[in-house]
């Protein structure tokens, strides 16, 4: 991996889009939601723009100090475990489909919002010890599948407009365009 | 990088349609609330009391992590109040026996979880 970035502009980068990233799961808890504990994962847009752009390590440890700083800020150590979950299953499967380059940001989004559900949903189980959980599995679904679409559009709008010298695209070969 | 292809599309079309089943399969999982039920409060994953539904009872849920104060009432259980900040189980409202193969009352903070369960373990 090589790109023009200064190992300290990545690391101020990094560093800034954590703190980004934390403003955003804190700001987030003010939407209100039908169903307590429902949100639309913001943070999760700052994955998507980083890992296009300076790639899986830096994502991943962005991901990972707004988790652990989220949880120590706000949080428990039971709710560290269930944002660790879903954080750690939907970077897993985010990372896996920029890689595949099978569907566009919208889908890959989408997916990992699911798959943060599902992390969560696993992690719930375990915790209370019963599979009744599993009747929230069509809301939690849906409500993956909205709030990927939502922050896959967001991200979409936000890629482009990036600033270059900062967010230097990885080379990468780009398939055949389809339909946008 | 693309944003919204042909695949995307179907993607979207399969999550919803896969959302809808699931929906369909919860639903026919509902009883019709005939029967005798209990109570069940589990924590941690194992039963820490049985209460009869029929019977109306206050229970106090005490663990290391805090306290919830149960109410059985007129043949439904919610959780009155709860120590913890989140306050989901006091906000989920009551749990009624037609519900109960799909609902359940869940404190995260306490891990504990309120079932309403048929007495004869069916």
């Amino acid at each position: 991996m090589k790109d023009r970035a200064s190992v300290a502009r990545r690391v101020a980068v990094s560093a800034t889009l954590s703190a980004v990233s934390l403003l955003f799961s804190y700001l987030e808890t003010f939407i209100p939601m039908p169903i307590p504990g429902m949100k639309i994962g913001l943070a999760n847009l700052i994955t998507l723009l980083l890992l296009p752009t300076l790639g899986v390590p830096a994502a991943a440890a962005v991901s990972f100090s707004r988790i652990a700083l989220s949880a120590l800020l706000f949080g428990s150590p039971v709710s560290f475990l269930y944002s660790l979950a879903g954080g750690a299953v939907s970077f897993a499967v985010t990372a896996l489909l920029f890689r595949l380059r099978f569907f566009g940001l919208a889908g890959i989004s989408v997916l990992g919002g699911v798959a943060h559900n599902l992390g969560q949903i696993a992690v719930a189980i375990f915790a209370l010890g019963t599979a009744r959980i599993l009747a929230l599995l069509p809301w939690l679904l849906l409500s993956g599948v909205v709030a990927g679409l939502v922050v896959g559009l967001l991200g979409a709008v936000i890629l482009p407009r990036l600033p270059r010298g900062l967010f230097p695209v990885r080379k990468e070969k780009e398939p055949e365009n389809e339909t946008e | 990088m693309r944003i919204f292809s042909r695949r995307d599309a179907a993607l979207l079309l399969s999550l919803l349609l896969l959302f809808g089943v699931l929906l369909l399969v919860v639903f026919l999982l509902r009883g019709d609330g005939s029967g005798e039920w209990d109570v069940v409060i589990r924590y941690r994953g194992e039963t820490a009391a049985r209460l009869p539904l029929e019977t109306d009872v206050e229970y106090l849920f005490e663990c290391e992590e805090g306290v919830n104060r149960i109410v059985v009432r007129d043949g439904a259980v919610r959780v009155e109040s709860a120590d913890c900040k989140n306050q989901v189980c006091v906000h989920h409202g009551a749990l009624l026996p037609e519900e109960t193969a799909v609902d359940f009352i869940s404190c995260a903070p306490h891990r504990l979880l309120i079932t309403v369960e048929r007495r004869d373990g069916k």
